[in-house]
């Protein structure tokens, strides 16, 4: 005898149940089904070799029958707790039927023995058979702790597959020494070298296969926290990426406005100019009246303002701005807007037919990102309309008891049901010069201001409704 | 002489006044900016012009397909080419084919393409707004210039149709011959008369195309046969039909 079996077992036990209790209640804030079937397999491991310690002392049944039992259970929950990690958990019948044929043909085997009462190997054949059974569940478990190794970040179920390898090695060489040499398979009895390493490398398999799996959780904590990290880097990186798009897509818009504005600026300058320069020869010559220059330089302040009116709305669509939630008055917005595209309408020989209320219309929201919307969804109505002979685009506004409705109708071809349906995608785009950006970020901004864009056919043309949601009467502000 | 106006009505100060301007020279101003025509208005009218402002290109067509009675004067147009409906240079084509009035085209921003369309349509120059008041000046006391002497080659041409519509079939024919650098003994020859006949008739082809030596009569005879095309009198309606005396 290298050591009291007994103790061996008993040890074993605790060890099993120690650890796995320190397991459950350290990775507790992270259970999952895995981890309960792995500590799970602790305790009944736990279990089965307390039986195991008090064979003799205790009934029969409860000496051998329950703790091979217990010890196929065991390897079946530590599997089951691999593969859950691995996400393809097996079917629970497989396990089960196992545990009924192994239990059937351990009974079997020692019942045959019991009534046969003869010497050699038949003697132990049970014992062959648990040796057998339990050798090859390790051996299955190590595979599966490889295969769950081979995933990035879980390299630390390499040693739970190192440790059920070894103790699979140890069942496996007991087994044979049991088959050719002939000892006593009650594992309390005889002892050989294989006995000790079998006590010793289960010792070491628990420990190890224990830790591995605490690492194993550990790790994947660090992935999780890395990733949640990196997710909110990512969104934080679209969130300005965002904000530099719809801002780019505002400046493009106006430099494909720019001939248009350029002519738009240079009316009032034109006007300024000359007024100024008739008052300047008029008063050298003497040849006008007081009354009729103070005339002219009324009319140099007001065209010199309406300049500044264009430039202000272009300085705000170029300057970047963070959303804002503030009092909107989109008859403001859709007037100022219907300035900046009256040349580029004019060019195209488009008419532009706006019905606003007389009073304002309050939303709340950002004026620079509703104008951008507004502008976007007017040009698109003007440059829809060039195939068409008659070119026109009525814009109505109203409210009614859902909010606020504005509706651009234009009297273009309509669109293809390919365009309807595709319409507002990110770059898609039927125009040869366009990014296919604006209607998808007009959508985006609608939906920032809680609202919804829509597009769709009627007899006259394509027709676009924006609805917004009417800013409270408290929330007024201005 | 082009027929008197249908409706006769009394002049006033201001009518002598505006025709006072009207002499000086008529503009035609078209821009969709009523801030604008109003300032070129001012300009025009401290510098002693006429002035006519429209809003539209259509504008300006209507009011010469009926037009008003006017006074006699050079003129021109000054059109902004970006315009609704119909912009400068389809106006400036459309005009080409009525008048041949002088036409300025400005604009504010321009390609090189808008640019050398107006000029092979003939406009007389291209105007890059905004227009310095001398520049602007300058191009309209041009235009002006080149309508008057349009209208004064007009009312040469205008008389000298009439006077040649006052030769008899005979002396015509003489006139032709004559024309062609034929002595009068071909002629006579040519045509079967006697020599004396031909110098008679000779003699009052001169008077009554108030021509005074051979050179001035083949020039005469030269416009007189020219083809009746380009610049006809019977095309520029508002400005050529009060200006023959």
């Amino acid at each position: 005898m290298i050591f009291h079996a007994r103790t061996g077992f008993l040890f074993a036990s605790i060890l099993s149940l120690v650890i796995g209790l320190a397991l459950w209640a350290a990775l507790w804030s992270q259970r999952n089904a895995a981890l309960h079937h792995w500590c799970g397999g602790s305790l009944a491991a736990a279990a089965a070799s307390l039986l195991i310690a008090l064979r003799g002392l205790v009934p029969e049944v409860l000496g051998f029958t329950v703790p091979i039992a217990l010890a196929v259970l065991m390897l079946s929950l530590k599997l089951q707790a691999i593969r859950l990690e691995l996400n393809a958990p097996e079917p629970v019948q497989r396990p089960a039927l196992l545990l009924l044929a192994a239990l059937a043909g351990y009974e079997l085997l020692r019942q045959g023995v019991g009534h046969g009462g003869g010497h050699g190997v038949g003697h132990y054949a049970h014992s062959l058979f648990a040796l057998l059974v339990l050798s090859l569940m390790n051996a299955r478990i190590a595979w599966w702790a490889s295969r769950l190794g081979r995933r990035r970040g879980q390299r630390s179920a390499y040693w739970i597959a190192w440790a059920f390898g070894l103790m699979a090695a140890a069942y496996g060489l007991r087994l044979v020494n049991g088959t050719l040499g002939g000892f006593d398979p009650n594992p309390l009895g005889q002892q050989g070298y294989d006995a000790l390493l079998l006590g010793v490398t289960s010792f070491v398999g628990i420990i190890v296969s224990n830790i591995a799996w605490l690492s194993l959780a550990l790790e994947r904590l660090i992935r999780a926290q890395v990733a949640a990290a990196a997710a909110q880097a990512r969104a934080e990186e679209n969130r300005l990426l965002g904000e530099q798009i719809v801002q780019l897509e505002r400046q493009r818009s106006l430099g494909l406005l720019s001939a248009s504005l350029a002519h738009e600026l240079n009316q009032p300058l034109t006007a300024i100019l000359t007024n100024a320069q008739v008052v300047r020869r008029g008063l050298g010559s003497k040849r006008i009246e007081l009354t009729q220059a103070l005339e002219l330089l009324d009319k140099v302040v007001y065209n010199t303002q309406r300049a500044a009116h264009i430039l202000e709305h272009i300085r705000g669509l170029i300057r970047p701005s963070r959303t804002l939630r503030q009092p909107v008055d989109l008859v403001a917005v859709i007037q100022e807007v219907a300035e900046l595209v009256a040349a580029q309408a004019r060019a195209q020989a488009c008419r532009l037919d706006c019905s606003l209320p007389q009073h304002p219309v309050r939303v709340a929201g950002d004026p620079i990102q509703l104008s951008q919307l507004v502008l976007n969804v007017l040009r698109n109505a003007i440059e829809a309309t060039a195939p068409s002979a008659r070119r026109e685009i009525a814009v109505r506004l109203w409210e009614d008891d859902d909010g606020v409705r504005l509706q651009v109708q234009d009297s273009g071809p309509g669109l293809s049901a390919e365009a309807l349906q595709k319409a507002g995608e990110p770059f898609y785009t039927t125009k040869a010069q366009g990014l296919g950006l604006g209607l998808s970020i007009s959508r985006t901004i609608a939906r920032h201001h809680h609202g919804e864009l829509t597009l769709s056919n009627t007899a006259g043309g394509a027709l676009c409704e924006l609805r917004l949601p009417l800013q409270s009467i408290t929330a007024k502000t201005t | 002489m082009p027929p008197a106006p249908p409706v006769r009505r009394a002049i006033t100060t201001e009518d002598l006044r505006w025709g006072e301007r009207c002499s000086r020279g008529l503009v035609l101003v078209v821009d969709d900016d009523c801030e604008i025509l109003a300032a070129f208005r001012a300009l025009l009218e401290l510098e002693g012009y006429a002035c006519e402002t429209y809003g539209s290109a259509l504008a300006l067509l209507r009011t010469l397909d009926h037009p008003s009675p006017c006074f006699p004067g050079p003129c021109c147009i000054l059109c902004d080419v970006m315009l609704p409906e119909l912009n400068g240079l389809e106006l400036q084509r459309s005009l080409a084919a009525l008048t041949d009035t002088p036409m300025l085209l400005m604009s504010g921003v321009s390609g090189a393409a808008e640019v050398a369309s107006a000029f092979r349509a003939g406009a007389l120059d291209f105007l890059i707004k905004p227009i310095d008041a001398e520049v602007l000046l300058d191009a309209v006391a041009r235009a002006l210039a080149v309508s008057s002497d349009r209208q004064r080659q007009q009312a040469r041409k205008g008389e000298l149709a009439r006077r040649f519509a006052s030769l008899t079939r005979r002396e015509r024919e003489v006139a032709r011959l004559v024309a062609l650098g034929q002595r009068n003994q071909a002629v006579c020859d040519g045509l079967g008369i006697s020599l004396r006949t031909v110098k008679r008739h000779r003699h009052q082809v001169m008077e009554k195309l108030a021509v005074s030596n051979l050179a001035d009569l083949v020039r005469a005879m030269d416009e007189v046969d020219e083809p009746q095309s380009g610049n006809c009198s019977h095309k520029d309606t508002k400005t050529q039909r009060n200006t023959d005396h």
